[in-house]
């Protein structure tokens, strides 16, 4: 879904609204909610928390409210896994306490959760109150006046590694003999990395299978290999997708897009893509990835 | 409690059903059983599913579909009728959370291995889609199984008399537009009040094509969503909100056409 980069209506400046760094609460301790939780199980609930000042008289003045309309502090998550969203504590806030100060939080059930949750503070009006003649004021109940970077949380260590599975390839369609194969579907890159994308390892080859599990250094050259074959592949199939090319921007973190045009933007950082797609049909264009990707310049 | 459900690697699943898709509905109930050797169960997040519970599943879904004619010729009609009372049943007896349901293995391993004949009898022809066997978006598109359980969860309102009114109110086309608009679907208080202001615009404009007002009113809904948090408010208000949409959507559409 394409991002709003500006609000039809006044909102307040960045000053209004404070805020801290999100923590994660638990029985016995608070401490700071890193991008990475590796302790994370479905069956337990997440409680997060944010410290936040708001300037409520202040943010009713930049956007042209009157002093009765009334607001609203809330804060969100979103799952990429299970797609779902949903609401924790929600802090109405009135005039008569110009300034507010406090902690807001949000309380996840696990069950609800995959692969990522991102968390955000929104302040939202409820209500227009008196109306102040101010022809650009907000006035929708829900309009969001302000809303923090959203802050993104990997669930066991999902989004850290490439979702790699290894199988017997003789009950697969892949070629008995073949050491790997990617398995993804091209044509709908809105879909999630870890839902939709697998590496396939062959478990019948046996130096194939050593070099993905083990981290051996004389197994270097196949894991470059099947570095470059992923790269390869990904790339020449997001190219060949015409809204990719055109709206590499569109795609949401922990979607195949996102995750194809993150990789391209760092091997080749100032190229449009549609230069890049024009370029990848060229006979140079595999030994140019192979270049990016400095492929087994690395000594064994 | 929850259950966790053995998850079938999506390339195995894809053989399998290769082979399955232009099988008889008698030959695939002989070839389906309740384990495979390469389904694992995830570490974390609930009790692993014991072969006798996924053997009363599997008796369940088939009792539910001979009531729509399974394993004879089923028609548009029954089809839809038990895509209901499927998606209900699987909704009560799975205790499964959308974390897991969200990996497609775990649908991969219902259709592919437990119930290839029941997806085979819903999905008739020379050949079935394999895309009816894998589908795809965490099952709830076109996994025969699957998006039946997502439909039931997402639309399912446990405080009402009929917990799942919409569902058997909505027309499969209704629910296909619906479910499969992530910017919707993925909450739940947005998802009923849309559907239920649907519902409503549809019996006062009845003369305006299902498809066209939802349709017409989800574009609407898609860009008050980038300036609205609709999640943040009270039911009524988002009901009141969206009601909104659907009455300008279809006066807007009747003006059009006079």
């Amino acid at each position: 879904m394409a991002q709003i980069l500006k609000f039809p209506y006044l909102t307040p400046l960045p000053s209004r609204v404070l805020l801290g760094s999100w923590v994660v609460i638990n029985d016995t301790e608070t401490k700071t909610l890193e991008n990475f939780l590796s302790d994370w199980d479905p069956a337990v609930s997440l409680t997060a928390a944010i410290p936040v000042t708001i300037d409520v008289q202040g943010v009713l003045d930049d956007c042209g409210l009157a002093a009765d309309a009334r607001m609203r502090l809330v804060t969100a998550w979103k799952s990429s896994g299970t797609f779902l969203r949903g609401c924790g504590e929600a802090v109405d806030l009135v005039s008569s306490t110009p300034y507010h100060e406090m902690f807001i939080k949000v309380n996840v059930q696990g069950i609800k959760l995959a692969e990522s949750l991102e968390l955000s503070l929104q302040l939202l009006l409820l209500h227009p109150g008196s109306n102040t003649g101010n022809p650009f004021a907000p006035y929708l109940p829900g309009s969001v006046l302000a809303k923090s970077p959203p802050h993104r949380v990997l669930l066991e260590g999902y989004g850290a590694r490439f979702p790699v599975e290894v199988i017997d390839f003789t009950n697969t369609r892949f070629p008995t003999d073949a050491g790997w194969c990617l398995y993804w579907e091209p044509s709908d890159l809105y879909q999630s990395v870890m839902a939709n994308v697998r590496l396939y390892i062959n478990s019948r080859h046996e130096r194939v299978k050593r070099a993905v599990s083990e981290d051996r250094p004389e197994d270097f050259d196949i894991r470059d290999a099947i570095r470059y074959d992923v790269a390869r592949t990904l790339i020449h199939g997001a190219l060949a997708v015409d809204e990719f090319v055109d709206h590499p921007e569109s795609y949401e973190p922990g979607t195949i897009g996102r995750a194809v045009k993150n990789m391209i933007r760092m091997y080749f950082q100032q190229i449009d893509f549609r230069e890049l797609r024009s370029n990848s049909k060229s006979e140079d264009f595999d030994a140019i990835l192979q270049e990016k990707l400095h492929l087994f310049w690395q000594e064994a | 409690m929850y259950l966790l459900y053995p998850r079938l690697p999506l390339a195995i699943a894809e053989k399998i059903a290769q082979g399955y898709v232009s099988q008889s509905v008698d030959q695939l109930l002989n070839l389906s059983t309740c384990s495979h050797i390469s389904a694992e169960f995830a570490p974390t997040g609930g009790n692993m599913v014991k072969p006798n519970e996924l053997a009363q599943i599997q008796q369940q879904v088939r009792d539910c579909a001979k009531l729509y004619s399974y394993p004879n010729l089923v028609s548009d009609d029954t089809s839809r009728q038990f895509d209901t009372a499927c998606g209900i049943l699987l909704s009560q007896k799975m205790f499964l959370h959308p974390s897991e349901a969200s990996h497609l293995e775990v649908w991969a391993f219902i259709t592919c291995v437990l119930l290839p004949d029941v997806v085979r009898w819903r999905f008739p022809g020379d050949s079935t889609s394999l895309e009816r066997f894998i589908g795809s978006d965490r099952g709830l598109r076109r996994n025969t199984f699957g998006r039946l359980w997502w439909r039931a969860y997402l639309l399912s309102e446990a405080s009402w008399e009929d917990p799942y009114l919409l569902l058997r109110e909505l027309v499969e086309d209704d629910l296909v537009q619906i479910t499969e608009r992530n910017s919707i679907a993925a909450s739940q208080p947005l998802l009923i009040a849309f559907s239920t202001a649907f519902l409503r615009a549809i019996r006062r404009y009845d003369q305006i094509p299902r498809r066209t007002l939802m349709r017409e009113a989800s574009k609407r809904v898609r860009r008050l969503l980038s300036i609205i948090s609709f999640d943040a408010l009270e039911p009524a208000t988002i009901l009141g909100l969206i009601d909104d949409v659907f009455e300008k959507t279809a006066k807007s559409l009747m003006a059009f056409s006079n």
